[in-house]
């Protein structure tokens, strides 16, 4: 896979904790990924609709340089659906920077050392939101690199659950857009999942839900500069959320 | 352009998104938006992009990371105009 690096730029020390994430995650991911799964599939009786085919198409795509993931956000579990949609146990034991870096709120995770823990070996890099910009952009940083290394990344760009049930575009997270500015060539995964029985947000996705998944990928551009640019980019993703929502409403009328 | 003239200008854009009246009524330069103002941090960005359209300049994302506090949006953009 060609992927640029910024080596000497981006800070080793940085380099190194998340090689270590990424080293603890794969190993304890033997006993997380199986379970993940048969969670999902018997305790919890999750149904995905066929994904060979955009599990095929996210396979591809990663090959020809780097792939963020942009997916509606509903449910607390919503990271669990999308790695669930894009990829089996045994494909991402063996291609693990294809399981996808995650940015969760710190706040959600920050009470129990169990769920700080566990937020590690997911592969998590959590951020508190409306916090010292400088501290966000150190996590963006992280996430640019990672993306020029060929590792995906997922990202809600609502900044957060939806409210509404749908797809939010009052409070955007502008930094989607940043990182596809420091990401040449960045293609973009944009995923719309939802269950049958999701008539609004909720922490968690209903038991025995089917869920659909819709999918298109993009390549934002903008003529824009500086922060302009970030906002635009995000626009045309948060943008093409809203088609595939769209389209998975008038499916079902 | 002073920054008396500066940072009236930059309270005429940060107003509409103002959650803490009070704290606005009192505002100094080292008023915080997203802390003391509890500015939403979304917003914070529009506001930005209004400085760009009242001040006819261009704001790159690290110098928006610069901005916390009153103060720093009038520096910043002080520093913009004088260059």
């Amino acid at each position: 896979m060609p992927v640029q690096t910024t080596e000497n730029v981006f800070p080793h020390a940085h380099l190194r904790q998340l090689r270590l994430q990424q080293c603890c995650s794969w190993l304890s991911s033997i006993v997380w990924l199986p379970l993940l799964t048969l969670i999902a599939k018997y305790g919890l009786g999750w149904k995905l609709d066929d994904v060979s085919q955009l599990r095929s198409d996210f396979q591809a795509l990663r090959k020809h340089g780097p792939v963020m993931i942009c997916a509606n956000h509903l449910t607390m579990l919503d990271s669990a659906l999308v790695a669930l949609a894009l990829g089996s146990t045994s494909w991402y034991w063996r291609n693990f920077s294809g399981f996808a870096w995650n940015v969760p709120e710190r706040e959600n995770f920050s009470a129990q050392r169990w769920k700080r823990w566990a937020c590690y070996m997911l592969k998590c890099l959590p951020i508190s939101r409306g916090s010292d910009r400088k501290d966000i952009a150190q996590t963006l940083n992280k996430l640019s690199e990672l993306l020029k290394r060929g590792h995906s990344v997922l990202i809600f760009p609502e900044g957060g659950r939806s409210r509404s049930g749908r797809i939010d575009h009052n409070n955007p997270a502008h930094g989607v857009g940043r990182i596809l500015g420091h990401v040449p060539n960045c293609q973009v995964l944009c995923l719309y999942i939802r269950g049958d029985r999701q008539v609004s947000w909720s922490d968690l996705p209903p038991r025995g839900d089917h869920f659909c998944v819709l999918s298109r990928t993009i390549n934002p551009q903008t003529s824009a500069r500086g922060l302009r640019a970030s906002v635009e980019l995000s626009r045309q993703i948060l943008n093409t959320l809203d088609e595939l929502e769209t389209e998975y409403f008038n499916d079902r009328q | 352009m002073t920054n008396e003239q500066i940072q009236s200008k930059v309270l005429d854009i940060i107003q509409p998104y103002v959650k803490n009246e009070e704290a606005f009524a009192n505002v100094t330069s080292e008023t915080t938006m997203l802390g003391d103002l509890q500015i939403n941090s979304a917003r914070l960005v529009d506001i930005i992009l209004g400085f760009e359209d009242v001040f006819d300049i261009e704001i790159e994302d690290d110098d928006a990371d610069k901005v916390n506090s009153v103060g720093d949006a009038v520096k910043l953009l002080s520093e913009k105009l004088a260059a």
